[in-house]
């Protein structure tokens, strides 16, 4: 799925939260978003799946497969040039023969119609899986739930297609099944989250900081196994982590997000190898120094990071 | 939760077979929770005394020792015999036949309270924790303003179209006591309603409703069990209360408030005849309470999701309910 954001702006109360942010992810394509705490980078997430907390106010454009979700045609006719890095990767115009619902410029879709885009076509892994499954339902309720609303199947088909998906992300589906979150490990417990995310196939994965609560090991199998299913799929990703040692693992292009803008753009490798902004630089010496840190013998993964990224 | 008491009581007799193997973790969420509640002290307690209420008024229907109208003007007042075990009332009437048709009327009257409660303070929770904030705000402030309406003054108010009947206490009771559960349900269905799990269920695609029905009650039910069965416990007391008032069940109707009310006149000189429907009652509060504790500690997310359904049926629990005993 083509994703296209245009000068994308999101206040909560008075403060702005993004202030004109663009990119685009082509179909396929991983992208990642980098930025300490509290420079947008769930914010951004949350608009493209229309749920930013009541409060907050969104203006920009936001186009998924040709399908505008929000934004005035201003967004759409002057273009983006906020970015510095929008230059790298000129976001394609949108032609009325694109492919999808075309709606009117200066339309917001309705609650309604997003819900019905999340989970179908766009599926989220979230941050700390021991809070993002429901404590009151079993493993095989989680991750039938996107397959519940968006699909017609009968129970042994939808039961089917679940325990594909778990033996997919490398759980027992015999085992897992019928255990409840409480009973699983950390990483068992993120393997459900992506599960959940990725069994009605979506176009689009938004990872949001799917690793920040894992041990360093987990988090490299969770990170190798996301990128796999998300690959095999086809599917586009939108990696979101303060992690560079993470990212390069995960995604081919990166944004690098500082109090709502972008500051700085480009292949994950190049900004792993020459960060020009003092901010990339400091998060990419964050990443090494704490991997080296982590594990005496992590000569290896400061070397994966330029194997990870080409 | 009263709703699938009767359910319970046949359930119970399922419970020791279910403990043998490991059916138990085959059996439904009912059936957890009902062996939960069972292999507590307190909630077998509760499920006992339930279900012994529960055959009572089923016999009732059909059978008493005395038809309730028998009255015998030369024997009221009369001390426990063979022939009147609970003795007799100040008509003669057997109190044990009274007593148990009683049990039917008032078991309908928990239930039925417990059931509009549940449905009114579910609708009102669903408003309370909207995401739209208008809705939400006006649900509070119209809780917090109708709360503060007596129960009995609106018994009183409706006893004016509908009479003294057993659909005033229904109504009154289910009325107030979903305005208590919604108030207190609300901080738990709040804090599930902004949880990470709803977040994700909303972001793969649950609708709102799904999201209240999947997950924000489930993880109140801890609370609203609890003051559910309160409820159904509060109902019975209520009852008799406005029974008292006249605008209870009407009289010739056989319930615990009315064997109270015929009786508590004379309690200086037949003390007596008040024990019997004050001890009824009481044990029937006591069970629903007890029932609502165990319910809570049975629908704990925490203990659901931490300890694995193996345990429930090691002899863990039950050998504490021995020592407990």
């Amino acid at each position: 799925m083509g994703v296209e954001v245009r000068n994308l702006r999101i206040t909560l109360g008075n403060a702005p939260i993004v202030r004109g942010v663009d990119f685009s992810i082509g179909q396929g394509g991983r992208v990642g978003l980098i930025g300490p705490s509290g420079s947008g980078k769930s914010m951004i997430a949350k608009a493209l799946l229309g749920l930013l907390p009541s409060g907050a106010r969104v203006a920009g454009g936001i186009a998924m497969e040709g399908v505008i979700l929000a934004g005035s045609s201003a967004d759409w006719t002057t273009g983006g040039g906020h970015a510095d890095g929008s230059s790298d990767h000129p976001v394609p115009t949108l032609a009325d023969d694109d492919d999808g619902l075309l709606l009117a410029p200066g339309y917001a879709v309705s609650d309604r119609w997003m819900a019905g885009l999340r989970g179908r076509y766009v599926g989220t892994v979230f941050q700390n899986p021991a809070a993002a499954l429901n404590p009151t339902a079993t493993v095989g309720q989680q991750v039938a739930l996107p397959l519940k609303r968006h699909f017609r199947l009968s129970r042994a088909e939808r039961r089917e297609r679940v325990e594909r998906m778990l033996a997919k992300v490398g759980l027992d589906p015999a085992d897992v099944m019928r255990r409840y979150p409480g009973q699983l490990s950390g990483g068992q417990q993120q393997r459900v989250g992506i599960a959940t995310a990725l069994v009605a196939a979506p176009r689009l994965i938004i990872a949001d900081e799917p690793t920040t609560a894992l041990d360093a090991v987990t988090q490299r199998q969770i990170v190798d196994l996301l990128v796999s299913l998300v690959d095999d799929a086809g599917a586009s990703l939108l990696f979101i982590t303060h992690d560079f040692s993470v990212l390069a693992r995960a995604t081919t292009r990166c944004l690098v997000l500082d109090r709502g803008r972008v500051v700085e753009s480009g292949p994950t490798a190049r900004l792993l190898a020459e960060p020009r902004e003092p901010l990339t630089r400091r998060l990419v010496t964050a990443a090494r120094t704490l991997t080296l840190g982590a594990s005496p013998g992590g000569m290896d993964d400061t070397t994966d990071f330029g194997g990870g990224a080409a | 939760m009263i709703g699938t008491s009767k359910r319970r009581g046949s359930a119970v007799r399922g419970g020791p077979a279910v403990c043998g193997g490991r059916a138990a973790r085959a059996a439904g969420a009912a059936g957890r929770t009902l062996y939960a509640v069972w292999s507590r002290g307190g909630g077998r307690a509760a499920l006992i005394v339930i279900g012994v209420w529960t055959a009572v008024a089923l016999v009732s229907l059909v059978w008493t020792p005395w038809p309730l109208l028998a009255t015998d003007g030369y024997h009221t007042w009369q001390a426990p015999s063979p022939a009147h075990p609970l003795g007799t009332d100040g008509t003669g009437a057997d109190v044990l036949s009274w007593l148990m048709a009683g049990a039917a009327t008032d078991l309908a009257i928990a239930l039925l309270v417990a059931l509009v409660a549940a449905v009114w303070g579910t609708l009102l929770i669903a408003a309370m924790v909207s995401r739209h904030g208008a809705l939400a705000g006006t649900a509070v402030v119209a809780v917090d303003a109708l709360i503060s309406i007596p129960t009995v003054l609106l018994a009183l108010i409706l006893a004016v179209p509908l009479g003294a009947s057993v659909a005033v206490v229904v109504c009154a009771c289910g009325f107030a006591y979903g305005l208590n559960l919604a108030r207190i349900a609300r901080p738990a269905a709040l804090l599930a309603a902004r949880s990470a799990y709803v977040e994700s269920a909303l972001a793969n695609g649950a609708s709102g409703m799904g999201v209240l029905i999947r997950h924000i009650l489930p993880n109140s039910l801890p609370v609203i069990a609890v003051q559910l069965s309160m409820s159904a416990g509060t109902a019975l007391l209520a009852e008799a209360g406005l029974t008292y008032l006249g605008v209870g069940v009407p009289s010739g109707v056989p319930s615990w408030g009315h064997s109270l009310t015929t009786s508590v006149r004379f309690v200086t000189v037949y003390p007596a005849a008040v024990l019997w429907p004050g001890l009824v009652v009481t044990v029937a509060v006591v069970a629903l309470n007890l029932l609502g504790d165990a319910l809570r500690d049975a629908t704990d997310p925490a203990a659901v999701g931490s300890a694995p359904p193996a345990d429930a049926v090691e002899p863990d629990g039950t050998g504490e309910v021995r020592d407990g005993r």
